[in-house]
């Protein structure tokens, strides 16, 4: 008996003594990977690439398990683009979203601050995986390089014109590296880098891929950019549009209607896409867009469509008017993006199929009808209307294929009131209307008008810029400062 | 005899005890104390050398057989033991002497056990005396108002929810505050709180000052709470039966009480007309015959019963304890409900004279149907909505395509011209579906199946020094089963979604000790040295689907395939701890107890795996000095101070990966649709910190312990000052890193505060007795340093901006907002004040809300923001009086809290201050109780102090009246105890005049950075219940 007692105590001290302690203490996570341990193959990186699209493509708001603040991307970008202009509204008052439309967003504001928060985002995983690169294959590289550039250019389009000067990074930098964190950058050298990334991607890329970054797409975007900003490269912008006409590698869809619904169709250049009922891979905007009495998204509505716009589309909407939205009762609603199985034929309980706040519509970021409209914006030069046989050859291809009955429309010049009318119903809820009023320069007269008829105070420092994330400011310790009004 | 043989015999005993027969003759007495005659209940009474025994019963009666010649041995805590031999009288009164030069009881500390007397740090012990009579789901809603220091506040009040337990003030912003549960020596999750049955529980211990807790390290930052679990006595083989059932009453408010008739007498009084909508609702209201406020049909009350049953017993070798529980609490809300099933076997033996074995084994199950929402949700709906279409409502007002027995929806309402102005309307509530399907149409289920089991070996080496090795084990089995019918929203089938969440957790607990205790005349000494070994395993996996087409399969098998989604998530934690302590004692009088406790752990990177806790803790026993020695008037006197450091690494910053590996650069999928096709994507997860190091904490005690007159008045005296400091924070970082936090060691905070208990018998005789007691604790919270995060701001998560801010000075966590200017409530005036300023709001009519212009720049920005409050009570008490006269006995606790603010935005939802005139009826209501100026007025996103209440309430905790049955009359019908009891918690439950919602001690999310927000709360409640104790 005494034995055996000793004999367990001598076990249980061998036990613990014997334990290599340092191994005790150092156990392995086996549901994540390390990234010491990953980074290996070409293959690795390519999903470091693939990580950065995710960026782009934002995380659906209805995901149950998702956080309460999380990178939402593109899927808030109606708030800070379409609901600032006289385009759309909120449904309601009731929260944050519905600030926009009404010019009183504070910095505070949610869906603005994870915007800002969703395009460093992207710029960090772009610059991440840059210190990557070398591990890809060599004929790889380039490629991936390029596909990088392209998106971190893509974020910093969006950031330099919703919040002005920001923070310009291109490497990874850590929380401690507060100077270039909280330094604002003035535009034009953002505008530097951004064509500095597209010029690289437009020299590596082709355009073999709609869902990934091309040639085309960046040529597109940097036609944009040379259109937006301080001083226009209108000749620049023109050059890179008739490239991308020149090619026939794109053409409008016969069908308006298909634009919308058949997807990677050949008037896409680049879009942002999404996966019908997957949760991780759905989003969430087509859903908000349906919901003037709560039909399917969790707000009460967003994207309610002014009569103000309505009024645009019924001088010049054409076939493009049934397809864009939809008078309900109690609002009108956004029909560019209903999701899957949706039937509207009983407007008193119209349905929505079974995925509808796990939509797939793809988000269009650039489609040829923009390339032939910035064209005519680019031979137009700032100047008040034009004649140009090019610009209203491109001006013409929108027109017929909205009035197909009376085609080919005569068109005997184009004013600039007229091109961003165009802009208007053509790219309606696209997210456009807010960057070509910018553009145009009308955007305090525009919006001001629109405050005055819906009764919004309109505040023109917050029309013109977004505010800094109050966060950001508050532990910057004073480095980085606010736009006016915020 | 060799151990199998003797672990048979064990077993034999153990079964056969009760079959014993009993011989000899049958000796009745009564033991009382020689003090004061009092009867003393529970006095041990063995018969030496045999396996007899008994104990005396609440008057102090006992029985047993004997037979000439035995020994009879009465023993009690705090009492000298008496032997008194048996010859053949009839009755044997004895009479105990208390032990006051021993003062003898005894404490459980860490890793051991020590004198009352000779205790040096902050330790509380609460005996189950009444707990189990407290009809309350789980045992730590019974500890409200025992202990000073302990904070437990029910901020969720649904059955089976878990109470917030702190001792000594909040001191981590993302670190766990909650404290550490040993269960019987052994180191358990807090969860078992929720588990075991408060009839098992002998006693409580609470280790409230560093010092004490310091001897589990990393494990004590937060106090820890140990539980003593009944054991077995030697003798005869006791059954008792404790049983309770009782009724759940919700405490409702007045304050947000709808009635649609009172809002359009309202509303003609204001305006001398009524609008369409309120004649659509008034139209609804005749149809259906019903307009009552949500409440009445969410708080439906509920019934709480419990069944326990055990058998305790044993000889002089081996006792055991057995018992089996169940208990069912339907809560007061309509769907909740929470059923524990648990059972406890407990066994102690010797194995020779100088080595003990024991084991304890409770599993337990549990089935919680969860509320699905926040409670405001459905409540604050309008009265005028019927639950279920009629006929008549779909032939009245719907475009005709309901059923009878539909869900009514306020989007099935046609808008129609009720007030003849050409304009078509109808009324609004605010919900995404009929509110009573948001709750009936959802299943949210918890099932715990658990199991907590512990085992110890114990051996004499030689005379003093004693060698234990134990072993717990915990395992624990969750399914979280989230069940979204196709009817709860107005959406359909679309918005039907299920999500099963297993996790599998176990936990294994290894401690070895040394212990040598020994005098040498007045030296007592006490040295214990020890390493214990631990590792908790989580596998949890998660599986959730959408699609569903109908309500027939409820589960993920009804789901579209191409929704479904999985996750799984592993996580490991080890750590191992040295640990040494030495207990010493000279003459009684002067006491020094000082230890060392050296703990890693794997949440740490190789640089920073380890920490070092050291204590010490001295005591002086004035009332044994000489001068002292022969006073009549004090009885205890003694004085004590402690000092030690703790440590925790627990925190949570949303992945349960990062709170394990923080030290780690880990990378998570990102995939992403590219070409239709779906491929593989990854991007760093979490900022690695390989220098994160354990958060510190430091605590300064000095107390006091006091006695007088006989012992008719004592208590104790604590001042406490606990400063955490490298706190584990989840610091954000700019956005521009890609991410929005890193974790890291920063900020100092201090909770300091005065603990004082007080317990007199106020009278005392054989027929009567009264006795009180008052525990009342303090405690101020200070941020003392944040580098360079001072001032920084959290946001809430609703999407509003309530606020919290970490400002140096101030509380951690406190509410920050802008000061309404109630004396400007003026619609006149305040249209031309501040006509350049944040809150021309709603369509620039009007100014929303009028708040003071702190700082006095003629402008209302950022900068006029201020601290409003803080959600931490700034007194805590308790007054328990317990009343005894002949065999019934009545108790009540008052018990109430003092000087904690809530953040309650309950009463936007309530009162709909969400600026959109068409909705009816809260508006005006709020107009005419003077709430609100104007509903446009009102601007709910900005936190103002209007929206910071006071958390104070006062209730009346607890009333007990029992009535044990004298022992005559029920020995005859062959029970040796037989209690009746009536019981009934908060029957009186009075919060502050500016709090509106339905409990101040509610809080939505648990999260120490955004702490004391809510929307109304989960209701507190009233319960009433009867019990009946047997014991046979």
């Amino acid at each position: 008996m005494k034995h055996i007692k000793f004999l367990v105590f001598a076990i249980t001290g061998f036990i613990f003594t014997s334990c290599n302690t340092d191994e005790f203490l150092n156990p392995v996570p086996d549901t994540v990977v390390t990234v010491e341990s990953f980074f290996q193959t070409d293959a690795d990186v390519l999903a470091g690439i693939i990580g950065i699209y995710d960026a782009i493509q934002g995380v659906n708001e209805n995901t149950t398990t998702s956080l309460t603040r999380a990178n939402r991307g593109v899927q808030f970008e109606h708030l800070l683009t379409e609901h600032r202009t006289d385009n759309t509204r909120n449904k309601t008052l009731e929260g944050s979203k519905s600030d926009f439309h009404r010019y009183v967003v504070d910095a505070n504001n949610v869906e603005s601050e994870d915007y800002y928060q969703s395009m460093y985002e992207v710029i960090f995983r772009a610059n991440n995986v840059l210190d990557y690169i070398d591990i890809a294959d060599e004929n790889n590289r380039a490629k991936y390089v390029a596909e990088a550039k392209f998106l971190r250019a893509y974020a910093y389009f969006k950031l330099v014109r919703l919040y002005g000067d920001v923070p310009l990074v291109t490497s990874v930098l850590g929380p401690l590296d507060k100077e270039a964190l909280f330094t604002r950058i003035p535009k034009a050298q953002i505008y530097e880098q951004i064509i500095e990334d597209l010029q690289e991607a437009i020299n590596v890329l082709d355009n073999t891929q709609k869902a990934r970054a091309s040639k085309a797409a960046a040529q597109g975007i940097l036609a944009k950019v040379y259109l937006t900003q301080a001083n226009p490269n209108y000749s620049g912008a023109q050059q890179l549009c008739e490239s991308i006409i020149n090619s026939m590698e794109f053409d409008l869809e016969p069908n308006y209607h298909d634009v919308f619904y058949n997807e990677l169709n050949n008037e896409i250049i680049f879009a942002i896409q999404y996966a019908t009922g997957n949760p991780n891979e759905s989003q969430s905007f087509s859903s908000e867009f349906t919901s003037g009495a709560r039909r399917q998204g969790r707000e009460d509505g967003q994207n309610i469509v002014n009569d103000n716009l309505i009024a645009d589309f019924e001088l010049i909407g054409g076939d493009r008017t049934s397809v864009s939205y939809f008078t309900f009762p109690d609002a009108t609603e956004v029909t560019k993006y209903l999701p899957d199985g949706s039937d509207l034929s009983n407007p008193a309980a119209p349905t929505y199929g079974g995925s509808a706040r796990d939509a797939g519509n793809d988000y269009i970021v650039l489609r040829f009808a923009d390339v032939l409209l910035m064209h005519v914006e680019a031979v137009l030069a700032g100047g008040e209307a034009t004649v140009d046989s090019g610009a209203l050859a491109s001006f013409r291809r929108i027109r017929d294929r909205a009035f197909p009955a009376t085609a080919p429309n005569a068109i005997a010049s184009v004013t600039k009131e007229d091109l961003l009318r165009e802009r208007r119903v053509e790219l309606a809820f696209e997210n456009q209307r807010y960057f070509d009023l910018v553009r145009f320069g009308v955007l305090d007269a525009v919006l001001s008008a629109h405050s005055a008829e819906m009764g919004y105070v309109y505040d023109s420092r917050k029309a013109s810029l977004l505010p800094i994330p109050a966060r950001e400011i508050n532990i910057s310790e004073g480095l980085l400062t606010q736009n006016p009004g915020y | 005899m060799n151990l199998k043989t003797k672990l048979i015999l064990t077993v034999i005993l153990f079964f056969n005890i009760t079959l014993f027969a009993q011989n000899g003759a049958l000796l009745k007495g009564t033991v009382v104390s020689s003090t004061d005659n009092i009867p003393i209940p529970g006095v041990n009474i063995i018969v030496k050398n045999t396996s007899k025994g008994t104990t005396t019963d609440f008057d102090g009666n006992y029985q047993i057989q004997v037979q000439e010649g035995d020994v009879l041995q009465f023993s009690y805590i705090g009492f000298v033991t008496q032997v008194v031999i048996y010859s053949n009288q009839k009755t044997l009164n004895v009479s105990l002497v208390e032990d006051l030069a021993k003062l003898d009881e005894v404490v459980v500390i860490g890793y051991g056990t020590q004198k009352k007397s000779h205790l040096t740090g902050a330790i509380s012990k609460v005996v189950n005396e009444n707990l189990d009579q407290i009809a309350v789901s789980r045992v730590d809603d019974a500890l409200i108002g025992q202990v000073s220091g302990v904070n437990i506040q029910s901020t969720n009040a649904e059955a089976g929810g878990a109470p917030t337990i702190t001792i000594r003030g909040v001191g981590s912003i993302t670190a766990d505050s909650g404290p550490a549960l040993v269960v019987d020596g052994i180191v358990v999750s807090s969860e078992f709180l929720g588990n075991i049955d408060m009839n098992d529980v002998a006693s409580f211990e609470v280790l409230k000052d560093a010092a004490s807790a310091a001897i589990y390290g990393s494990e004590g930052s937060n106090g820890v709470i140990l539980i003593t679990t009944k054991s077995g006595k030697a003798g005869k083989t006791k059954f008792s039966y404790q049983t309770y059932t009782g009724r759940k009453e919700a405490h409702g408010s007045d304050d947000y009480t709808k009635n649609t008739r009172k809002w359009a007498q309202l509303e003609q009084a204001a305006t001398g007309t009524l609008s369409g909508e309120t004649l659509y609702a008034l139209a609804i209201v005749d149809a259906t015959g019903i307009d009552r406020d949500w409440q009445e049909v969410f708080f439906d009350g509920g019934n709480i019963t419990s069944h326990s049953f055990a058998a305790r017993g044993g000889n002089e070798n081996t006792k055991f304890s057995a018992s089996l529980r169940y208990l069912g609490d339907e809560g007061v809300i309509i769907t909740d409900d929470y059923k524990l099933y648990t059972a406890n076997l407990k066994m102690d033996s010797n194995l020779g004279k100088k080595s003990k074995f024991g084991l304890s084994i409770t599993p337990s199950y549990t089935k919680q149907r969860k509320i699905p929402t926040s409670i405001h949700n459905p409540t604050r709906q309008s009265p005028w909505l019927p639950i279920y279409h009629t006929q008549e409502t779909i032939d009245l007002f719907t475009n005709g395509s309901k059923s009878p027995g539909d869900y009514f929806m306020e989007n099935d309402l046609l808008n129609l011209d009720f007030d003849n102005d050409g304009n078509n309307e109808r009324p609004r509530t605010s919900g995404d579906s009929n509110p009573y399907a948001q709750y009936v149409e959802r299943e949210h289920y918890d099932y715990n199946t658990k199991l907590y089991g512990s085992t110890y070996f114990s051996f004499e080496i030689f005379d003093g020094l004693t060698a234990k090795t134990s072993l717990g084990v915990t395992l624990e089995q969750r399914k979280q089963t989230r069940w979204d019918g196709t009817k709860h929203h107005a959406a359909g089938a679309s918005r039907a979604a299920y999500s099963v969440n297993n996790r599998f957790r176990t936990r294994l607990v290894s401690d070895n000790t040394l212990n040598y205790s020994k005098n040498f005349g007045n030296h007592e000494f006490d040295i214990l040295a020890g390493v214990t070994v631990q590792q908790r395993k989580s596998q949890s996996s998660q599986i959730e689907g959408s699609g569903f087409s109908d309500d027939r399969l409820k589960n993920i098998q009804g789901a579209n395939p191409t929704s479904v989604i999985a996750t799984e998530v592993n996580t490991e934690l080890k750590k191992i701890g040295y640990f040494g302590r030495i207990n010493y004692a000279y003459a009684d009088k002067y006491l020094v107890s000082a230890s060392f406790r050296r703990d890693g752990s794997s949440v740490f990177g190789p640089a920073t795996k380890w920490g070092n806790f050291p204590a010490v803790s001295v005591g002086w026993n004035v009332a044994k000095e000489d001068f002292l020695r022969n006073s009549d008037f004090f009885n205890n006197l003694k004085f004590r101070a402690s000092y030690g450091l703790t440590g925790s690494e627990n925190f949570n910053v949303g992945s349960d990966v990062v709170n394990n590996w923080p030290y780690l650069a880990l990378l998570q999928n990102s995939n992403a649709v590219v070409n239709n096709g779906i491929p593989t994507g990854v991007s760093p997860l979490n900022i690695a910190n390989a220098l994160l190091q354990w958060e510190a904490s430091e605590e300064l005690t000095v107390g006091l312990d006091y006695g007088f007159l006989n012992n008719r008045i004592s208590g104790s005296l604590d001042y406490y000052q606990r400063t955490s400091d490298e706190l584990l924070l989840e610091n954000p970082v700019s956005y521009v890193t890609g991410f929005t936090s890193g974790i890291v060691n920063l900020g100092k905070v201090q909770n300091r505060g005065w603990e004082f208990e007080l317990r007199t018998k106020n009278i005392s005789n054989e027929k009567f007795s009264w006795n009180s007691t008052l525990i009342a604790s303090t405690n101020q919270n200070e941020l003392l340093s944040f580098g360079d995060s001072n001032n920084a701001l959290i946001e809430d998560e609703y999407g509003r901006n309530s606020q919290w801010i970490n400002r140096i000075g101030e509380p951690i966590s406190s509410f920050y907002g802008y000061v309404v200017d109630t004396e400007a409530y003026d619609e006149t005036q305040f249209r031309t004040t501040y006509v350049d300023n944040p809150w021309n709001r709603i369509n620039g009519q009007a100014q929303d809300i009028i708040v003071k212009d702190l700082n006095g720049d003629g402008l209302i920005t950022a900068d006029d923001k201020t601290i409003l409050g803080d959600p931490y009570p700034d007194l805590i008490y308790s007054f328990t009086n317990e009343f005894k006269y002949g065999n019934f006995d009545f108790s009540f606790m008052v018990q109430g809290s003092l000087g904690a603010q809530i953040n309650n935005i309950g009463d936007e939802y309530f009162y709909n201050w969400f600026g959109n005139s068409t909705r009816s009826g809260g508006a005006a209501q709020a107009v005419a109780d003077g709430l609100v100026p104007h509903e446009s007025f009102i601007q709910e996103k900005v936190l103002t102090s209007e929206v910071i209440a006071s958390a104070d309430y006062f209730s009346l905790r607890n009333v007990n009246l029992g009535y044990n049955f004298p022992e005559d009359v029920i020995s005859k019908i062959g029970v040796s105890g037989l209690r009746l009891y009536a019981s009934a918690q908060n029957l009186l439950y009075i919060t502050a005049s500016d709090y509106h919602g339905f409990n101040p001690e509610h809080d939505d999310y648990g999260n120490p950075r955004a702490y004391g927000s809510q929307r109304a709360g989960t209701p507190i409640y009233k319960t009433v219940s009867f019990g009946v104790n047997i014991d046979f």
